[in-house]
């Protein structure tokens, strides 16, 4: 997963974010870089400025209020692009719900997997996706099956998905800004039918017939929303999910690996494919024999 | 680029809210139902920060409840107004909620009522309100066509001009808003706005 600015949270309407609340509280000097080694009438003011700090009225200009002068801007940029370097999608139709992810790890620049299982089996009933922090993902949904499982114990009856979802957006939000990462979906299949609901680590929690996250989310969502009927048969909603992971994967970086959907019925889960995307590529776009336009030709020796 | 906005008029009080729910660039859903019913006659509009906004408006909802039960009566919209004002105000040093909230309610003895609830705890009674960017063109359309006593009909022709400037004129203006009102009969949805429509409701 990508490596998250903590310190990068904005609000749209000019609200400071939870985390810049915590910096104004530590008291920050302004640091100032001295020109006065550029200029050459800075000897000047040397004799006349004994009586103050001799660098307060040297020719400076005010740094930016932070560790990485270099880096900072960057963090602007970062802040519209969605954090979470990973595709993963989920959406409602007549057959139950379709789960897909792809399967790519990565620290910044580097892939340090391709093989990692994003789709979580919370029950035999019940799924989830990771996206964001995969030791964040793994715990809370792996503790989100111990208190499905304790409600089932408790109740008699198995946990509906809202509960489900609910049970998870609460520890979540009990725990806003203090740096989890987790942008998951819930799956399932209950008494009232199929369930799904978007939960992220913001405390936000969604119910939805679509959804897809991560980095490669939009360009996911584009193919999703173009080829999206609610009566699909369950090999072409698996084909629509299978190709919006393939495209998102050819576009985003943060994205690739393996293609993996999930169908998610009355009866429970089902694992129905996982391809490589190189060879899905291959397989949707064959290499055609093309004419050559120009051809080397031996040139007689001069 | 959450709008929100709301007014008193003859026996009624109605509030509008935009049903877009967005993360950065994407919109997740332009269905999301932003006005809780709070009680059989409040309604409580919010925009702010997702998680916020839905937990601290349960847990106004939950507590609403909780002294009705208690006390077999229903809290007054003032109470309910200067209670919430008063938990925002407790967490706004330490762990504050980032949640504006229009509060609309009908009380037997007062008739109509609605009150203006900043994030940073500032209660106000008003006769019209509004937040996000959509109040820049709300609060003035409001300001020049309200009157007191406006009926439905007129109230409703107002929320309609106020949505028809927004999304001409607001950049990123979201697609669907959804209207509710209170009054005597109680809170409930009236309508629909939308341009966008949305295929299986969730």
């Amino acid at each position: 997963m990508g490596i998250r600015a903590i310190l990068s949270s904005h609000l749209p309407n000019g609200q400071f974010g939870r985390h810049s609340l915590c910096l104004a509280a530590v008291g920050r000097e302004i640091m100032k870089l001295d020109t006065s080694g550029l200029e050459s009438a800075a000897s000047l003011f040397g004799a006349s400025s004994e009586l103050f700090d001799g660098f307060a009225t040297a020719p400076s200009f005010e740094l930016p209020v932070t560790n990485d002068f270099d880096g900072f801007q960057k963090e602007a940029i970062q802040m519209v692009k969605p954090a979470k370097g990973t595709t993963t999608l989920a959406f409602i139709f007549k057959e139950g719900v379709m789960v897909a992810a792809d399967s790519r790890a990565s620290m910044g620049g580097y892939i340090s997997s391709q093989s990692v299982k994003k789709i979580i089996e919370i029950n035999p009933y019940m799924l989830g996706t990771m996206a964001g922090g995969a030791a964040d993902c793994q715990f809370w949904h792996r503790n989100l099956g111990i208190k499905c499982r304790l409600h089932e114990l408790a109740n008699k009856r198995r946990i509906s998905v809202t509960g489900a979802s609910k049970l998870l957006a609460n520890i979540l939000y009990s725990y806003r800004g203090m740096g989890l990462s987790v942008g998951t979906m819930i799956a399932g299949w209950d008494e009232t039918g199929p369930g799904l609901y978007y939960v992220d680590s913001e405390g936000g929690r969604l119910k939805g017939t679509r959804f897809s996250v991560g980095s490669g989310s939009p360009y996911a969502y584009g193919v999703l929303d173009s080829g999206y009927r609610y009566d699909l048969s369950i090999e072409e909603a698996a084909e629509l999910a299978r190709r919006a992971i393939y495209h998102a994967t050819f576009r985003d970086g943060a994205s690739g690996g393996v293609a993996s959907v999930y169908y998610v019925g009355p009866n429970g889960w089902k694992k129905l494919s996982g391809d490589d995307v190189g060879e899905l590529h291959y397989k949707y776009y064959p290499v055609m024999p093309s004419t050559v336009e120009q051809e080397m030709v031996e040139v007689s020796g001069a | 680029m959450e709008c929100v906005f709301g007014l008193v008029g003859n026996g009624f009080a109605i509030v509008a809210a935009d049903t877009s729910a967005v993360h950065s660039i994407l919109v997740h859903k332009s269905n999301e139902d932003k006005i809780m019913i709070l009680d059989s006659h409040k309604l409580i509009a919010a925009s702010g920060e997702p998680g916020d906004r839905v937990q601290f408006t349960e847990y106004i909802q939950k507590n609403v409840a909780l002294y009705q039960f208690r006390n077999g009566i229903p809290l007054t919209t003032a109470a309910a107004a200067n209670f919430t004002r008063g938990e925002l105000a407790t967490a706004l040093r330490k762990n504050p909620y980032f949640v504006n909230i229009l509060l609309a309610g009908y009380d037997k003895e007062t008739g109509p009522s609605l009150y203006y609830i900043d994030y940073i705890a500032t209660l106000h009674k008003v006769e019209k309100g509004a937040f996000g960017y959509g109040s820049y063109f709300s609060l003035s359309m409001m300001d020049r066509h309200f009157h007191s006593g406006m009926s439905v009909e007129e109230a409703i022709d107002l929320v309609d001009k106020c949505i028809m400037e927004i999304r001409s004129r607001l950049v990123v203006a979201p697609p669907n808003f959804l209207i509710k009102i209170v009054d005597k009969d109680g809170a409930r949805e009236y309508a629909w706005r939308e341009s966008v429509k949305n295929d299986v409701a969730a």
